[in-house]
């Protein structure tokens, strides 16, 4: 078991190419599960083959344990990994998939064959043992993978979407296995996704990262209650929050929301925060579930036209117009189901409270620090 | 249409035995001379039946057929084994190495393949003429593993692109090296590229005939050049053509029926990702 930690870590694959990871320092704790989240081409997937050593770094260091690896080939890392598309050998038995990594490294007929079989036993594969892999569905193969990573107790498993590939009843049910399994050995893990409900579920930290750039590192409460940037906050979130310029208002204490043709007060602190910051322009952020939706006018509230509505069962997302020149819109959600429809006019209210304040020039959120 | 009417069927069944025997006829006129007598050979009206005799075979055997045969043979067996030796390495590393001005090189090597052969035959001849490798089994072997490489090396990349990469990764995680992932990960996964693949090469140096002619001269004959000899001043020996025809046949048809699986399976997995 180790920490893992980049040391300003750059990666550029060809020469006059953009760099594909630049200037990353990160630490995943021993016994963490790390999630490296982003959209495609963001520089997660280079981050982890740089851990694996299946990728050579540009610059900097990868310390596991305090110990420099990035000189050292990947068989002597000490590290499995886990990949999207199960990799398992199709010409051999669940068995000896599982067992590979031990033959390969030389291991004592005895000790293989305890290992092998406390590996199927815990994923309940031992009636399967002798089977070929290559008809069993997507789920159990990318099971046998797991146990193939953790058959030989590695100080790191690198798990690089492993959930992609599958159905929604299998995500799920392997998804609580593999978080069983890292909690219950105790293994220090990194997982590579694309789906923010998968890194949510099972990490213990989330790091988001875009065009190679870490964005932010947070458990996934703290990224949602309070995300480092417009990305973050736009990224994490389903429905994504709602995004909309504002600017300081020649009122004191209030801030001009233009879409809503209104001037909302900010409360003493964030008044004081933005004059300290000399902030003028603005992004205010909004949670969908957060908006407040009514039948009935009240003080301060938008005229809104329902443009769509989205039924979810335990809730609604609603695609509200917002009743002025330029048909703007926000996203809503309301737990369901309600008895809205397409085309209802209704009023919509923004808690000021439960606003987020970025700043519309740098994109970062001016309460970070909070 | 009603696909289930005995007519229908009928028909059916009707049109693919006609499609099946116009193919077929000729090879069955071939086999059928084979073993006819001289005298029947092109009797009008056809006599489709006769006492077979292997008066042919004889004559073929007495004509030294049967070293042109084993030429033929070891010709194209060995002439594949080295192309798959030396090529299967080479279409891995185009397929997955990152090297400057890879395209180009791999553009340059299928050339060889793009010039009709009568172009290439020339400088081989004068090459081979001073380096004293013509007329010999060495020169004619490496000059049909050079043809067929480029080919071997087209085709094989296709299929080392399609294996996902991380069955390799996954076994140089536990700590295996390049060639031993190369010999025992990627090899045992491009069996049946590398069968269908080298059965095409086996075909084309087996059917060889200008190479053959140029390059072997008298002291290595293969079938294809040899069959001129049954030209005769007394006239062609039709009968013994279609022995020798039938015999060059063979080795093809074998080679496909047996390694079928392999090539069905081979030929459609480069065909749809190619």
């Amino acid at each position: 078991m180790a920490t893992v930690e980049f040391q300003s870590v750059s990666k550029r694959y060809q020469p006059g190419t953009p760099m594909a990871v630049i200037d990353l320092n990160l630490v995943c704790q021993e016994g963490e599960m790390l999630a490296l989240l982003g959209p495609s081409g963001c520089g997660k997937s280079s981050t982890l083959k740089m851990a694996a050593g299946l990728e050579e770094l540009t610059e900097g260091e990868i310390l596991f344990g305090g110990v420099p690896v990035s000189r050292l080939p990947a068989g002597q890392r000490n590290i499995a990994m886990v990949f999207e598309d199960y990799c398992l050998y199709p010409n051999l038995t669940i068995a000896e998939n599982i067992d590979f990594p031990l033959s390969v490294r030389g291991y004592s007929k005895a000790v293989r064959k305890e290992r092998v079989d406390e590996v199927l036993a815990m994923l309940g594969l031992t009636d399967m043992a002798d089977r070929k892999v290559h008809d069993l569905s997507g789920g159990a193969q990318q099971r046998i993978a797991i146990g193939r990573a953790v058959v030989r107790d590695p100080a790191l498993i690198l798990f690089d979407e492993p959930l992609s590939h599958l159905d929604g009843e299998q995500k799920i049910h392997l998804r609580a296995e593999i978080s069983r399994l890292q909690k219950s050995r105790g293994v220090t893990s990194i997982l590579v996704t694309h789906d923010q409900t998968e890194a949510t579920a099972m990490a213990d930290r989330i790091a988001i990262m875009r065009g190679g750039v870490l964005q932010q590192v947070a458990p996934p409460s703290r990224l949602y209650e309070r995300p480092a940037n417009i990305f973050v906050a736009n990224f994490i979130g389903e429905p994504p929050m709602n995004l909309f310029p504002a600017s300081v208002s020649a009122v004191v204490g209030h801030i001009d929301v233009p879409i809503l043709a209104a001037t909302i007060a900010v409360g003493d602190e964030r008044r004081r925060m933005l004059e300290a910051r000399q902030t003028r322009d603005l992004v205010v952020g909004l949670r969908p579930e957060h908006l407040i939706v009514e039948t009935v006018s009240a003080d301060r509230s938008v005229n809104a036209i329902i443009r769509y509505r989205e039924p979810r069962g335990d809730a609604d997302s609603l695609v509200l117009e917002i009743l002025n020149r330029s048909g703007d819109t926000l996203v809503a959600e309301l737990p369901g189901p309600t008895l809205f429809r397409a085309g209802d006019g209704v009023h919509l209210r923004i808690p000021a409270e439960r606003m987020h304040l970025f700043d519309a020039d740098t994109e970062f959120n001016l309460e970070l620090d909070k | 249409m009603n696909n289930s009417t005995p007519l229908g069927t009928f028909f059916r069944t009707a049109i693919a035995v006609i499609c099946a025997l116009t193919i077929l006829f000729p090879v069955i006129w071939m086999v059928s001379m084979m073993f006819k007598p001289a005298d029947v050979m092109f009797a009008r009206p056809t006599q489709f039946f006769f006492s077979p005799t292997l008066a042919n075979f004889d004559y073929v055997i007495a004509q030294g057929f049967l070293s042109n045969l084993v030429t033929s043979l070891l010709l194209g067996v060995i002439s594949t084994a080295m192309v798959v030796v030396i090529g299967t390495p080479a279409a891995y590393a185009f397929a997955r190495f990152e090297m400057k001005k890879k395209d180009d090189l791999f553009l340059f090597i299928l050339a060889s393949r793009m010039a009709p052969p009568v172009c290439l035959v020339i400088p081989f001849y004068l090459i081979y003429a001073k380096i004293g490798l013509l007329d010999t089994f060495v020169g004619l072997s490496l000059a049909y593993m050079t043809f067929n490489l480029s080919f071997y090396v087209w085709v094989l990349r296709s299929f080392c692109r399609d294996l996902p990469v991380e069955l390799e990764e996954a076994a140089i995680l536990e700590g295996w090296s390049k060639p031993q992932v190369f010999w025992r990960v990627v090899f045992p996964l491009l069996r049946n590229g590398i069968v269908a693949t080298s059965v095409l090469c086996f075909i084309f140096a087996w059917n060889e005939f200008l190479f053959a002619f140029m390059l072997g001269g008298s002291s290595v004959q293969t079938l294809p050049v040899a069959i001129p000899k049954l030209i005769t001043a007394q006239g062609v020996r039709w009968g013994e053509v279609a022995v020798v025809g039938v015999v060059s046949l063979a080795p093809v048809l074998a080679v496909v029926v047996l390694l079928q699986r392999h090539i069905v399976r081979g030929l459609t997995m480069g065909a749809v990702k190619g």
